[in-house]
């Protein structure tokens, strides 16, 4: 590993919440460890209220984003959306498109139900994971 | 819609079919077609002519004899590799374009770049069909083209290099740098910064970074393994995907 490798490495690892990374590749190993933590953020963060979990209606399930990316319910700017809140819809029918690096990946539905709602607006980057949508299963 | 197709086999390791139709509105669009009728991994959709190409959110990509425009249908087992193909298709596109003009580069994320000019780009999408997962990466090269109507500076390889290319030829060539991309994707890609310094056009370069209407200056330091732009602007570092801003030369 070069240095400028090793700079990178230190670089990436301090722009991020990664607090301590180890890579070991062909007999050499590096591991980089943040100095400091932020305790003020911390205490902060338990000061936070914790959210109320939300509980569902029955039969109802949150459908969840498969990628990090950007959440849309329509396949172009001014096109109209997939669905729509009260529509029925069926297995295998596209419901949105999250946009990861530039590409379109149109996600479709498992299940056969009713659109009840949505959980994040168009246009909203997602997490891995994050619920979109509550659907009714029929 | 596709009335003539020639059909021709391949031997590339995840490239194996080419289908040639004289004129499609769009490849990426017939390509969907050609996944629910059953085609197999590794086809590749090539329009003679493209009447209505799609580019990003359903911008236009005009086509016609001058420019290849084609689309690659692969199979993948599942979303966790996907984001990183068009960035390493583009580079394995870019380093086989080397044997022409070492001038072209990866404008990051996955454009093809001559300069502060536009050579070709990707619209990469995926679906899902019978618990499948398939792509469809719809790829558009300027080869002989005079270049008008289109409203971003662009440049095609006989503008680059100073002479006409047979289109089929430089389709063989791109065809073999994107299956060495989807090789690379496939094998694990380690060192996706050194081959973006190597390959790309922003790399320790001052660019301008374009957020909503935000505008800002900042050098680009790294590509990061998940495929972001490392930036460092006045207020430090941070890193950039593509669906939030685009970037571009200072100059």
């Amino acid at each position: 590993m070069e240095f400028r490798q090793i700079n990178d490495l230190i670089k990436t690892v301090d722009s991020t919440s990664i607090t301590e990374l180890e890579i070991e590749k062909e007999g050499f190993r590096i591991r980089v460890k943040k100095a400091h933590t932020n305790s003020a953020q911390i205490v902060e963060m338990e000061n936070q209220p914790v959210p109320l979990i939300e509980e569902l209606e029955p039969n109802c399930i949150e459908i969840h984003s498969p990628m990090v990316g950007t959440f849309y319910r329509a396949p172009a700017p001014d096109g109209s959306p997939y669905i729509q809140v009260g529509d029925r819809i069926e297995e295998g029918q596209v419901l949105f498109i999250i946009e990861a690096m530039k590409m379109m990946n149109e996600i479709e539905s498992e299940y056969n139900g009713k659109v009840i709602r949505f959980l994040v607006e168009n246009g909203e980057p997602v997490e891995y994971g994050q619920p979109l949508l509550v659907i009714e299963c029929v | 819609m596709a009335v003539d197709v020639r059909t021709v086999n391949l031997g590339y390791k995840n490239i194996l079919t080419l289908e040639i139709y004289d004129s499609l509105d769009s490849t990426n669009t017939f390509g969907k077609q050609r996944i629910r009728a059953g085609c197999s991994h590794g086809t590749v959709v090539w329009a003679l002519e493209q009447t209505a190409g799609r580019g990003r959110r359903d911008r236009t990509w005009v086509s016609n004899n001058t420019s290849l425009t084609f689309s690659i249908l692969w199979r993948f087992p599942d979303y966790s590799k996907i984001p990183l193909l068009p960035l390493t298709v583009g580079l394995g596109i870019v380093q086989i374009l080397h044997t022409i003009t070492e001038d072209v580069r990866v404008k990051w994320p996955n454009d093809l770049w001559i300069g502060s000019k536009k050579l070709g780009g990707m619209l990469g999408e995926s679906m899902m069909l019978n618990g499948d997962l398939w792509v469809i990466l719809g790829i558009g090269i300027n080869v002989n083209r005079h270049g008008e109507g289109l409203d971003f500076p662009h440049v095609s390889l006989q503008e680059a290099v100073g002479e006409r290319f047979i289109r089929f030829g430089v389709l063989n060539l791109i065809l073999e740098g994107a299956d060495r991309g989807f090789s690379m994707l496939e094998e694990g890609v380690s060192d996706l910064n050194e081959r973006f310094r190597q390959y790309g056009n922003f790399i320790d370069e001052t660019i301008v970074v374009i957020e909503g209407e935000k505008r800002w200056e900042a050098v680009a330091r790294a590509v990061l393994p998940d495929g972001r732009l490392l930036v460092e602007s006045v207020d430090g570092l941070q890193s950039v995907l593509p669906d939030e801003v685009s970037v571009r030369f200072r100059h």
